[in-house]
């Protein structure tokens, strides 16, 4: 799919508030968070759920007469919905990277060390592991809330269906946080499969929605 | 070969309890501009809306260019173009973002046209949407879409905000490319002399239903409108609707009835000449009867101001 | 909360209320209110959604029941279908199909469309699985009858401890049931021993004296060959009857909970037999423990001695002896047949025989062909040879031969290998249990048998567990040796004092602390502790070791001895380095405040204050609080807990510091004597300060003897004096030498004795051996002929040139006894002489 510069700056501009709550709120809990940082805290689970319906919402103002003059512009639907998918990654990216880099360049281990933690410099490899857990979590949500939000859109019945879809999603993934054993990697591999079916689903759905603004 | 670029087979769309469209048939051909009149909720923007693919009708077709209007393609969303009501860009988007979408979405879209019709109005590509007046943006979106050069397109009161020269210049334009381009255009709006200026045909929409449709020039040439009074009815003359039965074409009498209603004191109706002369008609409907010719404006005042008892040029009686 | 936290959640409510409000102002986000803007919809979602909601709800659903339905947390019981009751096993996998066939209604109506009745579906059959798996004590019991839980079949394993013999036979009511360890279940066994309403008629005659010789008189313990068994209980019986019971059934049931609770009340008597000998009973019961509720197993084990036995390894020892200590490889072989039994006998000797200790070098070195390790390299793989031994045979032991060899290995290994290899093992484990194993008297330390840990036990040494019957999923035992070797290495290291931190405090340190951490467990970090260095410095100094328990985070506040305390205080207060040294003394008033709580009586708990002799000088700062605020649970305990504090402060006691102890403390008869017998521990001529410190201060009537007469008062110095008459050899020698056998009769009998049987390394010996007076020399042949080091075959040697006849003929008889055993083949010496194969 060709990339139209144009039409991904104006998802882009739209994404705009979720990424830069995604980047203020992961950046600055990867900063200060005092203690130990464990792949159970759901603190992140909840910014990182934030920026997700943010972008799904954002993204999927369909009743906007942005929106409307967007989608009617002559782009496919494909088209359209291959560039929104691209922006919400590459948000989930610029908010995710600077984290990450900022707990596996030891800027987090330097900073709490020179406040006097005492976790710091122990702790940094403990903490490795967490940033690619907070990448899972997007992985599981993103595709989940954009499939939710269009599903909200389809001239159909059922429409909460994609709401109750997200929410089962969730649900498992809480429990599988609250419990820790043998099965996290087949967790794992089942949300691994969810992540395609949900983006094929949202992007089958995609073509049918309706702009009604 | 199939000339009809627009083909709409008994489109319904429902909004809740609301019939926004109840059995729409159009058939608009290539090379023509249709003027889509009616009054306000009748149905025109919904009906733009699904030919363009915004929205989905809840019952029967419509094609765009030979092919569904849910199901074009991205190389087939390049040669349509809409301008729409309560379809606009973010405010914050530039002339030049706005070109840059556009240009994306259309591979032949003329930029150096669009940028002329920009200046033309005095309009830089750094100035945002939003900045803009009512007409200004409005020229806008109308030179996005003449610049896409596109076989179709659909404009929902394109001049709305426009001052008289610059609505003048925009059907200009208008119909240039249709003339020049072999394309076609369907434009709703409310001033009816922008439609005798620009349009080739006129149809009538009225609570979801297209009442009338006719080439403008019929209307001009065949179009009578006839007045009977009541007093002067007869049972076999009256052709009030509750009791005759519409016919399209009266064959034993050739003209073609395009709409009737009911006053107080006279039966109007209107039909297309057909080639026969007003005095034939004069008497085929008795006498005391006069015939008018009729234009546009009036014939359009007379249908949206008439009884419930409308009758569409395709012989099927409503109640 | 902290104040990050709350700002966080604050910023958080805020953008979520924005959120919304922007999602529902219609102009700005022109969000549709369902049904007000919608079409007529069309009858069924379109295909892709439904599938998509089908598979979304199977992939959620799968993975909740997979949770609920495997971990015994959640009440599930799936993974271990085989440890519960066949009939319990069946239902709760009904339970489970029946909730599998719920999850497939429900994502069948998600298929046909109906999402939302499909959720709604899954719910309930998700809350209604999880209510019937958890909704009781034990899954299902609100309609299921109690006794479905009882396990049909109970593994019983019976065994022996407190010695290592294997394959000795067992025989319960007088039937012979097989080897130990031995494997039934607790029904196999009711059936095959029949039961004895009464003892067996010689159940308290057939018994062993084992005499414990001192100068004064033996003291005599009585050991039955019988055992008195209770049979261990591992479940509990149902407390109800089942459901909708008829008044029979419920009659019924009772008097067979009555039948049952009586037989189990039963005795058991059983024997024990190796190599022909039947074994001692130490403790004259048997004991053992049940299993939970569904994993059924219990076991009994028995303290047993085979005297025997061990007589015939003390003269295996003996002919190492011999043979001054140049043994071949069938001396070795002989050795191994005893286990542990052996290492322990060598390291005891080794105590005051160097020679013995250099024999225990020899063995490992013989066994694990140490001889090969010649490089790194080579060191490393013979090193891995003994990882992967303890790996197969699910046990390690520093306490043992490979436990020897890997302390004599470890100088030799490449150092940054070992690390690696250790911080590897740490880093994959990811739970610390600290266990301590007290093997025979000696300390061991190493890793936790679950997870591979290292821990630190009593008085600052290291401990290790042997890893025995632990499950596959659990620490890798080739750790155990790893824990070793990196502990030896630490000891060597830090016997060279220098400034920088050494390579374990450089890299296992932090590694240990960054893996192990767990605030609420203080001990997870004792290890790191005990190797110290600069990471754990750190790591302690910045904690809030100043707060008082109430003032940490919750998953900061440790509990020790049932106390709510500050872990970092604590942990710093067991800290030995430099800096952790520096802190007691900046900070001692910290500590004695930690140390007050940790000792003030808490019912049921034992005061823990071992955290104190980590450092010497920080006990010793203890000790004046200590003695003036202790208030023992009841009296018998106060000059007992004192003296046992002053005797863990080793060289750092005086005898003043017993006496102050003596003098604070009321005084009764029975902890006096207790206590008394606690100064064994003291070396002698501490010991003799002490008595005559104790001795001087009783004749100045102090307050604490109110209650005692002159007659008791004399009482108690003759019970010191006597404490120390017993160990004082000089003040022996004199006595013999002055006084004549009729004169002192005791004292001629038991010397003699005691040499012979507990004492053959006294220095006494030699004195005897040199005296002038011939009965005197007499008195040493028992001690020459049990223990025939290099030096006392030297004095036989002597002795057979002796002046005296008598003296000569004894030393010939002796000479021929030790000639004999040095002859006698090496078999004869081993655990079982009948079932010995080189």
């Amino acid at each position: 799919m060709p990339l139209r510069h144009g039409l991904l700056r104006i998802y882009w501009r739209q994404a705009l508030p979720a990424t830069g709550w995604g980047l203020l709120s992961l950046t600055l809990y990867a900063l200060i968070c005092p203690g130990v940082m464990s792949w159970r805290d759901l603190l992140p689970m909840q910014f990182i759920g934030l920026q997700c319906l943010l972008l799904a919402i954002l993204l999927g103002r369909f009743n906007t007469p942005a929106f409307a003059f967007l989608y009617s512009r002559g782009y496919s639907r494909n088209q359209l919905w291959g560039h929104l998918m691209l922006v919400s990654v590459l948000s989930v990216f610029i908010a995710w990277l600077p984290a990450a880099l900022t707990v596996w360049s030891g800027l987090r281990s330097s900073l709490h060390d020179w406040f006097q933690s005492p976790y710091f410099p122990v702790m940094a490899p403990r903490e490795a592991l967490v940033p690619w857990i907070w990448l899972g979590i997007y992985l599981v949500f993103l595709p989940a809330f954009h499939y939710a939000w269009i599903r909200l859109a389809q001239p159909t019945r059922g429409q909460n269906g994609g709401i109750l879809a997200a929410g089962a999603m969730i649900a498992a993934l809480l429990a599988v946080y609250s419990m820790n054993g043998w099965f996290a990697w087949p967790c794992v591999g089942t949300f691994s499969l969810m992540v395609p079916v949900f983006l094929l689903g949202a992007r089958m759905l995609h073509r049918n929605l309706e702009v009604r603004a | 070969m199939n000339d009809s670029v627009v083909h709409a087979v008994d489109l319904h769309r429902r909004f809740g309890s609301v019939p926004a469209l109840d059995g729409v048939n159009l058939e608009v051909s290539r090379g023509s501009i249709l003027a889509l009149l009616g009054p306000n909720g009748a149905g025109k923007t919904t009906l733009l809306r699904i030919l363009v693919g915004l929205i989905e009708p809840t019952a029967g077709r419509a094609e765009v260019l030979g092919r569904p209007a849910r199901r074009l393609s991205a190389a087939d969303g390049g040669r349509i173009a809409y301008v729409g009501d309560r379809c606009a860009p973010p405010s914050w988007a530039t002339l030049a973002l706005l070109e840059d979408l556009q240009a994306g979405a259309v591979k032949d879209f003329d930029r150096d046209f669009f940028r002329e019709l920009c200046c033309w109005r005095g309009l830089t590509p750094r100035r945002p949407y939003g900045a803009l007046s009512k007409g200004q943006r409005r020229w806008v979106l109308t030179s996005l879409a003449l610049a896409a050069r596109p076989e179709l397109l659909l404009l929902d009161e394109p001049a709305d905000g426009l001052d008289p020269a610059a609505r003048r210049d925009l059907y200009d334009c208008l119909r240039k490319h249709v003339t020049g381009h072999e394309a076609t255009a369907i434009v709703t709006t409310h001033v009816l002399a922008d439609v005798e200026r620009v349009a080739d045909d006129v149809a009538i929409l009225e609570t979801g239903r297209l009442v009338f449709e006719a080439p403008l020039e019929d209307l001009r040439e065949e179009v009578r409108q006839v007045e009977i009074p009541n007093d002067s009815l007869s049972p076999t003359t009256a052709w009030c609707p509750e009791r005759a039965r519409v016919r399209a074409e009266d064959t034993e009498n050739g003209f073609s009835l395009l709409g009737a209603v009911q006053r107080e004191d006279v039966q109007i109706l209107w039909i297309r000449r057909n080639g026969i002369s007003d005095e034939k008609l004069c008497e085929k409907f008795g006498p005391h009867t006069t015939i008018r010719t009729v234009d546009l404006e009036t014939l359009y005042l007379t249908i949206i101001e008439h009884s419930p008892d409308i009758v569409d040029t395709h012989g099927v009686q409503h109640n | 909360m902290t104040a990050f936290s709350f700002f966080f959640f604050l910023v958080m409510a805020v953008l979520i209320v924005a959120v919304f409000l922007l999602v529902l102002r219609r102009r700005r986000m022109a969000f549709s209110r369902p049904g007000a803007f919608l079409p007529q919809p069309a009858p069924y979602p379109a295909r892709p959604a439904r599938l998509v909601e089908a598979a979304a709800l199977t992939a959620a659903a799968g993975i909740i029941i997979a949770i609920a339905a495997t971990f015994p947390n959640t009440g599930g019981n799936l993974l271990r279908l085989e440890q519960i009751p066949y009939d319990y096993a069946a239902v709760n996998v009904l339970f489970f199909a029946c909730a599998v066939v719920g999850v497939g209604v429900a994502i069948l109506l998600a298929l046909l469309g109906r999402t939302f009745l499909g959720s709604l579906t899954l719910a309930t059959v998700l809350i209604g699985y999880g209510f019937v798996l958890n909704g009781g004590s034990y899954p299902g019991s609100w309609f299921l009858p109690e006794d479905i839980i009882k396990p049909t079949t109970a593994e019983y394993t019976i065994d022996i401890c407190g010695t290592n013999v294997q394959d000795a036979e067992l025989w319960v009511n007088g039937v012979y049931l097989g080897k130990t360890p031995y494997v039934t279940t607790l029904e196999d066994f009711k059936k095959k021993v029949p039961y004895w309403p009464e003892p067996p008629k010689d159940f308290k005659t057939d018994k062993a004296n084992i005499l414990t010789y001192h100068p004064l008189g033996p003291s005599i313990g009585h050991y039955q060959r019988w055992i008195k068994l209770e049979l261990p209980r591992g479940y509990a019986e149902p407390s109800r009857p089942p459901l909708f019971s008829s008044s029979e059934d419920v009659k019924k049931f009772y008097e067979q909970k009555r039948l049952a609770e009586e037989i189990a009340k039963r005795y058991y008597y059983p024997r024990l037999r190796y190599a022909g000998e039947w074994g001692l009973s130490l403790d004259n019961a048997g004991w053992g423990g049940g299993g939970g509720r569904f994993a059924y197993s219990v076991e009994s084990h028995f303290t047993v001695l085979f005297p025997d036995r061990q007589k015939r390894l003390e003269a295996l020892l003996n002919k190492a002896r011999l043979a001054d200590y140049h043994v071949g490889p069938e001396w070795f072989e002989a050795l191994e047949t005893y286990y542990e039994d052996a290492w322990l006998a060598l390291r005891k000797a080794a105590d005051d025989e160097p020679p013995m200790g250099e024999l225990l070098d020899a063995w490992a070195a013989w066994h694990y062909r140490l001889d090969q390790a010649v490089d790194p390299e080579s060191a490393w793989e013979v090193f891995q040879r003994i990882c992967d031994e303890a790996e197969s045979r699910r046990k390690y032991t520093t306490a043992s031969v490979a436990g020897q060899a890997v302390k004599l290995l470890t100088p030799k290994l490449p150092v940054d290998r070992l690390v690696d290899h250790a911080m590897e093992i740490i880093r994959t484990t990811n739970a610390f249990e600290p266990l301590q194993s007290l093997v025979r008297g000696y300390k061991q330390f190493g890793y936790c048998r679950r997870t591979g840990g290292l821990y630190l036990g009593d008085n600052g040494y290291l401990y290790v567990s042997s890893g025995e019957n632990v499950g596959p999923w659990q620490s890798p035992y080739r750790g155990l040796p790893v824990a070793q070797a990196i502990w030896t290495l630490n000891q060597q290291l830090r016997s060279k004092p220098t400034l920088s931190p050494n390579v374990i405090q450089q890299r296992i340190v932090p590694a240990l602390i960054c893996w192990h951490y767990d605030a609420r467990r203080p001990e997870s970090l004792l290890a790191a502790v005990s190797f110290g260095g600069p990471a754990i410095d750190a790591f302690l100094l910045r904690q809030k070791w100043r707060a008082s328990a109430e003032q940490l985070p919750f998953e900061q506040q440790a509990r020790i001895s049932g106390k709510e305390i500050n872990p970092w205080l604590y942990l710093l207060a067991y800290l030995n380095d430099a800096a952790g040294r520096k802190f007691h003394r900046e900070h001692a008033g910290e500590i004695m405040n930690l140390a007050d709580k940790l000792h003030a009586p808490s019912w049921g708990w034992e005061r823990d204050l071992d955290f104190l002799f980590a450092d010497p000088w920080l006990a010793k700062e203890y000790w004046t609080h200590y003695v003036v605020k202790y208030r023992p649970r009841t009296s018998g305990e106060a000059l007992r807990d004192k003296w046992n504090y002053l005797l863990k402060m080793g060289d750092a006691t005086t005898a003043e510091m017993f006496v102050e102890a003596w003098k604070e403390t009321t005084i009764d008869w029975a902890e006096f004597t207790y206590a008394v017998n606690l100064l064994d521990q003291l070396d002698p001529p501490m010991q003799k300060k002490v008595v005559d410190a104790l001795t001087y201060e009783i004749h100045r009537r102090p307050l604490n003897l109110q209650g005692f007469d002159d007659v008791q008062r004399k009482q108690l110095v003759d019970m010191l004096r006597d404490q120390g008459r017993r160990y004082d050899v000089k003040q022996i020698f004199k006595t013999l030498a002055r006084e004549k056998r009729q004169a002192n009769k005791q004292l001629w009998k038991n010397v003699p004795l005691w040499l012979e049987h507990n004492a053959p390394d006294s220095p006494l010996v030699e004195m005897l051996a040199r005296s002038e007076n011939p009965e005197l020399r007499a008195m040493v042949f028992g001690a020459l002929r049990s223990d025939p080091t290099p030096g006392h075959r030297a004095l036989l040697a002597e002795l057979l040139k002796d002046p005296d006849p008598k003296v000569r003929a004894e030393a010939e008889k002796v000479a021929a006894e030790l000639k004999t055993l040095a002859a006698a083949p090496l078999r004869e010496f081993t655990s079982d002489p009948a079932a010995f194969s080189p």
